[in-house]
């Protein structure tokens, strides 16, 4: 049989109709799962043009590297009258605890062999590593405890008459893009910190700025707009093919102590290849994490310390500025360096410290900064060899690591194994001298830092993960094949106890009972001796954890809502506030959704009122859909309990079909909420107020607009201006101020 | 991890998956597979720092991956796997009406170098330069490699009724 082109072409396209309909719309699940992976460092772009110029340029940076490092050794290391860099930061009263646990390395020798003999090696064998070298390991457990006084009040921010970050621990502070001082709002308006990737050269760059900004009740003056901003560098070529150097530095966030504002600040180096019209970029891996220190009287820069890695998070404890990076070995770099006021300063072998107990995988450092903020600024630095860590919970008296590792695999015998996922905390010391304690290992993936607390020396985690069972069969080849997999999801929630070893040890445990089969905990929040947890898979228990008997945690009453809470805020003690999403009976996400709890009769928790909530429209063409940034971001919440209210930005956008073309609109809106418990409906919308947004926003996700409070006046605070307000029984007499 | 937010990544999701979901089930014949490599790619788009000059070039990147993982999922299959893989060969025709032949099948059983152009060009409407973009070949190959799996497809249809007369 013949047939013609015509037929052909027609048939080919018609068979698609054969393909059968997938079985899986996870987006959601997908999301949540990558949220535990180290993203890559490196960009390389790889083609032959890359590697000649690469090459040339190698030659130059080594001829500039001779200079400098001759001209360095001739450098007067004389560092600025007021900081300090200690080099090497053991020493002084060195407890035996702090030494068995940290062991310092005694040459660079030893710690090569150990950074590169095992990379990502997840054996944990209970706790401990077998160690490259044998030697380093006997000295590891002797020792007892020196003191256990390890209890913290680990209260959740409350507010008073200034606003304050909404942080997980009282007294222990988290770097924002907004911060009050006294009468003086410091504020970074980006409204897309990463939009420098999307720059390109036909469009203008606009710097970046921190504004200071004096209030005086509704008024509002920009005391000072601090600039950051990029350079650009001819580097080496003609007129077919040049190289030029891109530096950009961004204010990420920031700190207000007594003396000082502190702001973060990543600069972005990259060398972009311009030949023939086009260009391409190899982003440089060299990271610092920036540290810049402003005068907060005059708001001149006191010193800039650019310290080592990559910024994981950083808190401000009293005049204490810690500092946590991942810093990863590249090319050699063993010894990391630090740059004070373009001064650098590699580190002491000392202060990279191997920890028995904080299990394998060397190829990273955590590093751990302390700075302290008086009149003299002093700079202490420690190297852990650790994993990557994703993420941080830090009380006065610990920095705890967090490592989501992704999978492992475990043998339970009899032809059988078990992949789950599994994560690490580890305990750092910060009271006295900074050292680590021993590992913690649970089950499970811990997917934010709320999900850990540590009160009057328990440590409380909850995790989630999910198992698959399976059986091993050994064919006759020698090849294993895996075989009758069979998956579950668990939630656990464990608490560990201190021994009088200094050893972390499971203490107590539910391990069953949260969650009905399926669900996976989507938030918790641990409040003194009350947990609280919410668990989904298409309806959304909350549960009652009653901890006042550690040794005994019970699940003492759940309450079954449609939807899912993502953040939970504790209200009068009685009370949950639970921000999240909204589903239908077959767990599919409707939009979102504000509910206020009552938990003050542990056996029979309620809802209190109707909830309030933002829906999508999901229809095909002409799309609408919220979006909250807050949910996953705490700390834009506005806490403001004192008067009953709180606060966050809300962006809807919508995808319009119009002329064969979609077009999509967005709107950002602050809305602050009310709670108001004499009536039946308690929640209410207090202010809704549409803000001015950026056309050019395919990329933005958030206006990262904020409202803060100064006694009886409100300020919102946007890219384009400030609106303030006065509150008595309601939002009155706005006045806008333009910040441009 | 990649950053982006939920919903921007979820629109994206939207927006990709079909596509992608048809390229993995070309390769891998079910759904079990072709929804696990569709989650594959996303989860590699996520744990990239890459980044896309334009929004095409991000659809590009994604083709590719899929298609390297899909290409890798089944070598892996092979080796494991006791069954021969389908080929046109085993399809069976019981009449010479062309309007029973699967051309789906057709499509999928093509070696791997024609099957990805033919499922870019006649599944996903792209057009002869958006292959050649999305699978960084040129416009030239894309042209070659069509006709060659057309002619493939033709030569087979042609064999099997002219076996079935005789």
């Amino acid at each position: 049989m013949r047939i013609s082109d015509n037929d052909l072409e027609k048939k080919l396209r018609e068979s698609k109709e054969e393909i059968k309909e997938s079985k899986k719309d996870n987006a959601y699940e997908i999301y949540e799962n990558a949220k535990g992976i180290d993203s890559k460092k490196v960009n390389i772009f790889s083609s032959i043009r890359f590697y000649k110029i690469a090459s040339a340029l190698m030659i130059i940076v080594c001829i500039v590297l001779v200079i400098v490092f001759s001209s360095a050794n001739a450098k007067l290391k004389s560092k600025p009258r007021n900081v300090i860099y200690y080099e090497g930061s053991s020493g002084n009263s060195a407890s035996s605890l702090a030494l068995d646990n940290s062991i310092s390395l005694t040459s660079l020798d030893s710690l090569k062999e150990m950074v590169s003999s095992t990379s990502f090696d997840r054996q944990v064998i209970s706790g401990y590593v077998l160690a490259a070298d044998e030697s380093i390991l006997s000295k590891g457990d002797t020792g007892s405890i020196g003191d256990s006084s390890w209890a913290s009040t680990s209260v959740p921010g409350s507010s008073t008459s200034t606003y304050k970050t909404n942080t997980q621990v009282d007294n222990v502070d988290e770097a924002d893009i907004v911060k009050v001082h006294g009468d003086t709002i410091f504020y970074i308006p980006t409204q897309n910190n990463y939009r420098f990737y999307y720059y390109s050269s036909d469009k203008e760059y606009t710097p970046t700025y921190v504004y200071v900004l004096k209030t005086s009740g509704k008024s509002v003056d920009i005391a000072k707009k601090i600039e950051y901003n990029y350079t650009c560098e001819f580097a080496l070529g003609n007129e077919e093919a040049s190289i030029y150097n891109y530096t950009y530095s961004v204010p990420m966030d920031l700190y207000c102590s007594d003396k000082y504002l502190i702001v973060r600040v990543n600069t972005y180096t990259y060398d972009e290849l311009k030949e023939n019209g086009t260009s391409t970029r190899r982003y440089n891996y060299h990271v610092y994490a920036e540290i810049q220190i402003y005068d907060i009287e005059d708001y001149s820069l006191v010193t800039s310390i650019k310290t080592a890695g990559e910024n994981i998070s950083t808190r401000l404890i009293d005049s204490d500025l810690y500092v946590v990076n991942n810093y990863y070995v590249y090319d050699d770099d063993y010894i990391p360096s630090i740059i004070i006021d373009g001064v650098t300063y590699k580190t002491n072998l000392s202060c990279i410290y191997y920890c028995p107990r904080l299990g394998a995988s060397y190829t990273y450092y955590t590093a751990i900064y302390k700075i302290t903020l008086d009149d003299d600024i002093t700079v202490k630095d420690y190297y852990f060899l650790t994993p990557s860590i994703n993420n941080i919970y830090v009380t006065e008296k610990a920095i705890y690591l967090i490592k989501s590792y992704g999978s492992q695999t475990f043998d339970l015998g009899d032809n059988k194994k078990e992949n789950c996922t599994t994560s690490l905390v580890l305990p750092i010391s910060i009271e006295n001298e900074i050292y680590a304690q021993s590992i913690v290992t649970v089950k499970g993936s811990i997917s934010d830092k709320y999900w850990i607390d540590e009160y009057n020396g328990y440590l409380r985690i909850a995790s989630t993960g999910s198992r698959n069972t399976f059986k091993v069969l050994k064919g006759e080849d020698g090849q294993e094949y895996n075989y009758g997999y069979q998956s579950s999801v668990f939630n656990y929630l464990t608490i560990f106890k201190l021994d009088d070893k200094g050893e972390w040890v499971e203490y107590s445990s539910i391990k069953e009972g949260l969650g009905e089969k399926g669900e996976q905990i989507k938030s918790a929040r641990f409040n003194k001796e009350i947990c609280t947890i919410v668990t989904f898979r298409q309806t959304d228990p909350l549960y009652y954890i009653d901890l006042t008997d550690h040794a005994n945690p019970i699940i003492t009453s759940e309450l079954k809502v449609s939807g899912f809470t993502v953040y939970q805020h504790p209200y009068k003690d009685n009370y949950v506030i639970g921000i999240g999403y909204e589903s239908d009976a077959n767990g599919r996400t409707l939009g979102y959704k504000i509910a206020l709890f009552d938990i003050s009769n542990k056996d029979d928790i309620k809802q209190v009122g109707d909830s309030i909530t933002f829906l999508y429209n999901r229809n095909s063409d002409n799309y609408l859909y919220y979006s909250i940034n807050a949910i996953n971001n705490p700390k834009e919440i506005m806490i403001d309990l004192d008067r009953d209210m709180f606060g966050f930005e809300i962006k809807d956008y919508r995808r319009v079909y119009k002329n064969s073309n979609y077009t999509y609109q967005y709107e950002y809106k602050y809305y602050v909420f009310k709670i108001d418990l004499s009536k039946d409906n308690p929640l209410s919308i207090e202010l809704a107020k549409g803000l001015t947004c950026d056309s050019d926003s395919y990329y933005s996700s958030t206006s990262n607009s904020r409202m803060v409070f100064i006694g009886d006046y409100y300020y919102l605070v946007s890219k384009e201006e400030v609106v303030s307000y006065t509150y008595n029984n309601g939002f009155s007499q706005e006045k806008t101020k333009k910040l441009n | 991890m990649r950053r982006i937010t939920e919903e921007e990544f979820s629109k994206k999701y939207d927006l990709y998956k079909p596509m992608l979901y048809n390229i993995a089930y070309s390769y891998l014949k079910n759904t079990s597979d072709a929804d696990d490599i569709v989650q594959d790619t996303f989860m590699k788009y996520l744990s990239t720092d890459k980044n896309f000059d334009t929004l095409d070039s991000e659809k590009y990147f994604l083709i590719r991956v899929c298609i390297n993982i899909s290409i890798n999922l089944l070598k892996s299959k092979w080796k494991k796997d006791v069954v021969k893989d389908d080929s046109i060969t085993d399809v069976i025709y019981t009449s010479h009406d062309s309007s029973n032949i699967d051309y789906f099948s057709l499509i999928c059983s093509l070696p791997l170098k024609y099957k990805s152009v033919m499922v870019l060009y006649y599944w996903e409407d792209f057009s002869v330069e958006e292959v050649a973009k999305a699978l960084n070949i040129s416009t030239s190959s894309v042209k070659k490699r069509l006709e060659r799996g057309r002619n493939m497809i033709k030569d087979k249809i042609e064999s099997m009724e002219d076996s079935y007369e005789n």
